[in-house]
């Protein structure tokens, strides 16, 4: 039968190995210990004025506010100079 | 390399209003012998009988990916917590998370969905609300947090329904409802509900989308409460035209999500042999091709709809005009 692509189909996950490359570099960028947990996301949010795509950083400091950084690109196109120096 | 969806650790989500009997549960749950090892997220350490380390205590810690957007909020504490317990994931067989009893249950189920680390390692099993059959009319009077968690649950353990009359659980029952067609009530005195019932289920398991056939009451029922969450299903036994409906529910997502607490649905779409089935979650919406329609089985598309003020007028004549050729359509009222 020939169907519509189905523009609903649930989110596949993005890309694991380059996830964990944005965590060393925002680990190594930030000098975080192995007790801060870092979180990469990337959102597409169907809301009005959001960007169609953009990875979300979450550094995650024990008792600690959670320090964001955002990047107006897919994960698949962050690179180690989007995130802030160390 | 990502798991396979069965190796994904299994996450129940306990909710409730104060002193429904979400303890009295979770005792129950790390007591009994069923078979499974339970790592537990709990607010209240303190009340739990048993002591051991993978019962972790946490603060809610909302967590806004999005500035501001409802839908972009998730649970901070959770993907911290997860990530250290996942590091211990041979000693534990799925994980339960008891929020507080004033908990929102949106940014919990949307960490399941939005963060990627978390997505990876676990999958969201089920909601289980659990409401207390005596107090719960007048919680939901003065409580919207009360609303909102029957609002997403895929269950109800009605308790304490020993301290009501039969014709007091049944107005009980009918409010719940009118909340949630959708949700599985298991009636309940000390939480004493068989546990396979509410472990493991799956509920957000597109293959089982509304496997609950929805309950909804007589349209001639009594309104007399002003809910604050409501909902409503739409029927039409007409096929549904692809082309239309996708672009609509998004739009219909995008306009209207952050009322949208849950939505549900299984259409029939013209010229396909599949049940096509959608849930969405406020704005965080997905659907897929289930199974094919077996033989004799009616081919009736259904959408429910359960939020905050939806205009269901508008809602029901979008949905009429996804039809592939005009057909009788039926709202029923929650």
């Amino acid at each position: 039968m020939n169907r519509l692509a189905n523009p609903l189909a649930p989110r596949g996950l993005a890309l694991p190995e380059k996830t964990r490359q944005i965590k060393l570099w925002v680990r190594r960028a930030c000098g975080l210990d192995d007790d801060v947990v870092v979180s990469v996301t990337e959102l597409a949010c169907r809301k009005n004025g959001c960007p169609d795509i953009e990875t979300v950083i979450g550094i995650m400091r024990p008792g600690e506010k959670i320090e964001t950084i955002r990047v107006k690109k897919a994960i698949a196109d962050v690179t180690s100079h989007d995130l802030p120096r160390g | 390399m990502p798991l396979e969806a069965s190796q994904k650790m299994p996450v129940t989500v306990l909710t409730g209003y104060l002193g429904a009997g979400k303890t009295t549960l979770l005792n129950r749950i790390l007591s009994e012998q069923h078979g499974k090892r339970y790592a537990v997220i709990v607010n209240e350490f303190g009340e739990i009988g048993i002591d051991n380390d993978l019962i972790v205590d946490t603060d809610e810690e909302v967590f806004e990916m999005n500035n501001g957007c409802i839908c972009c909020t998730v649970r901070g504490d959770l993907i911290r917590i997860i990530e250290s317990l996942m590091q211990r994931r041979d000693r534990f067989d799925a994980i339960l998370i008891e929020t507080t009893g004033l908990a929102d249950p949106a940014p919990v189920a949307q960490t399941f969905f939005v963060d990627d680390d978390v997505r990876q390692k676990t999958t969201l099993d089920a909601i289980i609300t659990v409401a207390d059959a005596k107090h719960l009319l007048g919680e939901l009077d003065h409580a919207h947090e009360a609303q909102e968690q029957l609002a997403f649950a895929d269950i109800v353990i009605l308790n304490k329904t020993d301290l009501v009359a039969p014709a007091e659980l049944k107005a009980v029952e009918a409010r719940i409802r009118r909340i949630n067609p959708t949700a599985a009530i298991k009636h309940s005195i000390r939480c004493n509900v068989p546990l396979d019932e509410v472990l493991d289920r799956g509920a957000f398991d597109l293959n089982r989308v509304l496997e609950v056939e929805p309950d909804f009451l007589d349209p001639g029922h009594d309104h007399v409460h002003d809910d604050h969450v409501t909902s409503f299903s739409l029927v039409t036994e007409a096929s549904i035209d692809p082309r239309k409906f996708l672009p609509w529910i998004q739009m219909i997502t995008q306009k209207f999500g952050i009322d949208m607490l849950r939505m549900k649905g299984i259409l029939a779409f013209k010229g396909d042999e599949d049940r096509f089935v959608v849930q969405a979650v406020h704005m965080l919406l997905e659907g897929d091709h289930q199974r094919p329609w077996k033989a004799g089985e009616k081919r009736v598309s259904r959408l429910v709809f359960i939020g905050r003020n939806l205009p269901k007028d508008l809602i029901e004549d979008g949905f009429l005009k996804c039809r592939a050729e005009m057909d009788s359509l039926v709202a029923l009222n929650a």
